[in-house]
């Protein structure tokens, strides 16, 4: 989709804060890391899902309001599709915590099912998930000359504006992944090849670029097309 | 309590839902006992930059594990035994005198959690992500970093399942330094690519 997430390349989004160095300011943020710990243990989406969801926030307010509470639009939306609560249940406990009223005290932990779900998280914190597919035949090799598909498409991508229609050169295969695109939407996991995909700074930026820069992106084969195709071909 | 009226509270928008959700995951027994100040605490103590810098010493000090890591540095990095979630699938980028990476994810946030830790503030807000493709020049000197203008600027853009850990030039003046030494040299925005360690360049930090 053609959002605010897609930030590449954008003017006026300010200076970087270099010293804004931490990854957490606040308990809450540590807690919503949590959150989404535990809902990679116990929940069954996809950091694709996940991801489509934070883009579809309100573009003003993805700008203008801290990074975990995008976090926190993924994981209410989450959560509640999934049953594990309700929008009412979200709604009314957040009006009981604005309004300062006290929270229902927390059952008491089974520490069985606490160890159970420590050992989880921990597990998929240090052996991760394989999200690589078994190889297929690709059409594209490294040293490709190659265009970037136009992929003004209303669901998830991960093919970033700023390349659309840009020529690069392939630099390197990835290996083959699930495509995000229908991943994202329950739409199976259509693997495909990924390659580097080389823009030159001029290319992506027009004369103004910084000289000697380039931007490496993965792309799905489906992102890109063989740029010699594209060139006018023999008349028979 | 002995009236209905509670004082508004002054919790902050994220505070209020992330407490919220909180709160009815363990009413409902999803979530028990201590598992997020725990799983907090890996990714603070255990799992950060200190990994990345270990493979990055190791890489200066042994040429087979350099060569390595540059390969396939998935596997490299499993010979450590660093591995993980948002680092199954790792590619090392060495810089050298004539090119220099830096990583990005535009669209998201991306970054290799197993070698780095969580990222910090700057990396997943809008300022950094939107600019650093265009004017990677201009960023870097921000960060106090200036690269000769001979020297290629690579910006990699995390936007697949590919995680990018820089693995920067070894300071000159550093032959005699032991390998744990040199882990305590590098730190976690050379290996982003936004600094360089040691004097060669206009380093921050260094007289």
């Amino acid at each position: 989709m053609i959002g605010v997430h897609d930030l590449g390349g954008m003017h006026h989004l300010g200076p970087v804060a270099t010293g804004d160095d931490e990854a957490f300011h606040e308990d809450w943020e540590r807690l919503t890391f949590g959150l989404q710990m535990l809902g990679a243990a116990v929940g069954d989406w996809t950091a694709d899902e996940y991801r489509h969801l934070i883009e579809l926030m309100p573009p003003a307010e993805y700008l203008q309001t801290p990074y975990f509470t995008h976090w926190l639009t993924a994981l209410e939306a989450l959560y509640s599709s999934r049953g594990f609560v309700t929008r009412e249940e979200i709604r009314t406990r957040q009006e009981a915590l604005r309004n300062g009223a006290p929270l229902p005290p927390p059952p008491a932990a089974d520490s069985q099912v606490a160890e159970h779900l420590i050992s989880t998280m921990r597990r998929i914190a240090f052996e991760g998930g394989g999200v690589r597919r078994p190889e297929v035949p690709s059409s594209f090799s490294v040293g490709d000359r190659v265009r970037a598909k136009t992929l003004a498409v209303p669901g998830h991508t991960r093919a970033p504006r700023y390349i659309w229609g840009r020529t690069g050169t392939v630099v390197s295969y990835s290996g083959v992944y699930s495509l995000p695109d229908t991943v994202a939407h329950h739409r199976g996991e259509n693997p495909e090849p990924v390659f580097g995909v080389r823009f030159d700074g001029q290319e992506l930026w027009g004369p103004d670029a910084e000289p000697g820069t380039s931007v490496t992106v993965d792309l799905w084969e489906s992102y890109m097309e063989p740029l010699g195709l594209l060139q006018t071909e023999p008349t028979s | 309590m002995g009236s209905n009226h509670h004082h508004p509270s002054e919790l902050s928008d994220g505070e209020v839902r992330a407490r919220a959700l909180e709160s009815l995951l363990r009413e409902k027994g999803i979530l028990q006992g201590d598992v997020v100040d725990q799983i907090v605490s890996v990714y603070t103590s255990d799992i950060g930059p200190l990994n990345g810098a270990r493979a990055v010493a190791r890489a200066w000090v042994d040429p087979g594990f350099r060569r390595r890591l540059l390969d396939n540095a998935t596997a490299a990095l499993g010979e450590l035994g660093i591995g993980g979630m948002e680092g199954e699938n790792m590619v090392a980028l060495e810089n050298t005198g004539s090119v220099h990476n830096v990583v990005v994810c535009t669209l998201c946030s991306c970054y290799p959690w197993p070698v780095l830790g969580l990222p910090p503030t700057w990396y997943k807000d809008a300022p950094y992500r939107s600019r650093v493709v265009r004017e990677p020049r201009t960023v870097l000197a921000e960060f106090g970093t200036t690269i000769p203008a001979d020297t290629e600027i690579r910006v990699w853009d995390s936007n697949s399942e590919i995680r990018y850990l820089v693995v920067p030039q070894r300071p000159p003046g550093t032959d005699g330094f032991t390998e744990e030494q040199l882990t305590g040299l590098v730190t976690r925005d050379s290996m982003i690519g936004v600094t360089v360690l040691g004097p060669e360049f206009s380093n921050v930090g260094v007289q």
